[in-house]
């Protein structure tokens, strides 16, 4: 007689499975670390010793620091439902006995919640020892930059699960693919509708100072978008069958 | 235990490769599931265990559907594929990593069977050989204490050894509280293992008896090569027939597996008409 009352969400579970995730991809964190750590020394090296009294060079080291933690990012997030790809492993994933809410729960929380905190604190080292103005990080462009990578790294983890291969590079050839559709659809009718753009450009600075400005409005959307793709991602890892 | 109902699975629109199979598994008993390469075990084990949805019909362990994949129909069945990768940890963490998740998870099980099977758990599992990989799922396997067990294949890659300590591991488990699956080609390897056989062909299974049974309807005789009318079916053995021939009470002694599989495929209507009236 099986134990039904095992069916509801465990929080357990959820540690065991993000435990799990951990030992996994240990090797591929420990080498994303090394390797991105090293480009940053490399990028420090360089601007320091070419332009040494310029301070644009110290936010110029540092946003580079902070687009290589989105892109590991963006990457990690990519690899956190590989073992569905494979024959030899999705098997074991699979029959793992917990809900598919638990298994995105904990996907998501070391994808995400895990690796920002940790990622921004050594950014945050990192810009005390360049010399950066503590709270650098903190700032409105920062922020906001902050907000579209939590929607993309939203993207990239339906990715994960929506595409059976390459899946960092499927989703951001279909991200190009997007951006390109929607560009020639404004050219289409930038071309076609005489006064087009001039609308298009009025809208959108009444939407810049509606939703980019305004940070709750600007997190409100942040939140309503990721949520939307973690519940795309919900529903294609329900449904997702053996290669 | 397992119900299967009106089960259809097709790769391809209209071409099923399952078609509305009913089949009924209970616990205590061990299954051999046998069938031609490419006839649809693999598929419909993975079915079985959720991992593929039918295009119509239903799986249901102890009334639970098992597509949902819910953690208790999870934690009550667990297969062992035929081809599987380890992630790059040892055994012991695989076990403290994914022993957990089975309430009933047994660690000196698990230690006991990896002992007879010599496997070393201290490794990283990918760097052991194939056949070491395979001994430590099957122990993992066993361990869980799940109320099904599913075996694809179990003793592809194994040597010689390694198959009879497997066929005596799976002789010697309490299977009152199982119901144990074990599907393969290699009709041979299963030995004395199996009380039960379901043969799978042309999306159905053609036959589905115990061994109890069997040995009641049937009886496996060497005949001479001239008594052709006298058997249901027969291979041409050194000096004559060895026949599938209806019983007639008397023991068959030790059976031969290969022949009963071989007179099923190719003798279905005429070996299943020894079966009328009794119930699978």
């Amino acid at each position: 007689m099986k134990n039904t009352a095992i069916n509801s969400l465990s929080f357990q579970r959820v540690l065991q499975l993000c435990k799990k995730y951990v030992a996994i991809k240990k090797r591929m964190i420990q080498v994303g670390f090394a390797v991105i750590t090293s480009l940053i020394a490399l990028m420090t090296i360089w601007m320091l010793n070419f332009m040494p009294d310029d301070h644009r060079s110290l936010t110029s080291v540092f946003s580079f620091a902070y687009m290589l933690f989105q892109y590991a990012g963006y990457a990690l997030s990519s690899t956190m439902f590989n073992e569905l790809n494979e024959k030899g492993s999705a098997p074991q994933y699979f029959m793992l006995p917990a809900k598919t809410s638990e298994k995105l729960l904990s996907a998501w929380l070391i994808s995400y919640v895990v690796y920002t905190i940790v990622g921004l604190f050594f950014l945050y080292i990192f810009s005390l020892i360049i010399g950066m103005e503590t709270g650098a990080i903190l700032t409105m462009n920062y922020f906001n930059e902050f907000m579209i990578y939590t929607i993309l790294q939203s993207i990239f983890i339906f990715g994960a699960v929506y595409f059976k291969a390459n899946n960092f590079l499927s989703t951001l050839l279909s991200l190009f693919v997007f951006i390109i559709i929607i560009t020639l659809f404004y050219l289409g009718l930038k071309t076609s509708i005489p006064g087009f753009e001039s609308w298009l450009s009025n809208s959108l600075s009444v939407l810049d100072s509606t939703i980019f400005i305004d940070v709750s409005t600007g997190l409100l959307f942040t939140i309503m978008i990721s949520a939307m793709f973690i519940w795309f991602t919900f529903l294609r890892l329900k449904t997702r069958q053996i290669a | 235990m397992i119900s299967i109902n009106n089960l259809t699975y097709a790769y391809k629109k209209g071409e099923p490769i399952l078609s509305a199979l009913n089949l009924e598994l209970h616990q205590g008993k061990i299954y051999g599931l046998l069938g031609l390469n490419g006839v649809g075990k693999t598929t419909l084990l993975n079915n079985i265990t959720g991992m593929l949805f039918p295009s119509s019909g239903s799986c249901l362990l102890d009334g639970e559907i098992t597509m949902d994949r819910s953690p208790a129909v999870m934690s009550d069945m667990f297969i062992v594929p035929e081809q599987f990768d380890f992630p790059k940890v040892t055994g012991q963490k695989y076990i403290k990593l994914n022993g957990s998740f089975y309430p009933d998870f047994d660690h000196q099980q698990m230690e006991d069977i990896m002992s007879e099977f010599e496997v070393d758990n201290t490794k990283l599992l990918p760097e052991l050989s194939y056949g070491q990989q395979k001994k430590f799922l099957v122990a993992f396997a066993i361990a869980t204490q799940t109320g099904l067990l599913i075996f694809d294949e179990p003793t592809n890659g194994l040597d010689i050894p390694s198959k009879s300590q497997f066929r005596r591991i799976i002789s010697s488990l309490d299977a009152e509280s199982r119901c144990i699956l074990i599907s393969t080609h290699q009709v041979r390897d299963l030995g004395s293992m199996i009380d039960h056989i379901i043969v799978l062909k042309d999306g159905d299974a053609i036959f589905n008896q115990s061994l109890e049974d069997i040995a009641d309807r049937l009886s496996i005789q060497k005949l001479d090569s001239d008594s052709k009318d006298f058997y249901i079916y027969g291979e041409e053995i050194l000096g004559g027939t060895n026949a599938i021939v209806p019983s007639k009470g008397d023991s068959i002694g030790e059976f031969d597996l290969e022949l009963l599989f071989n007179g099923i495929i190719q003798k279905t209507e005429e070996i299943n008409q020894q079966f009328k009236g009794v119930l699978s």
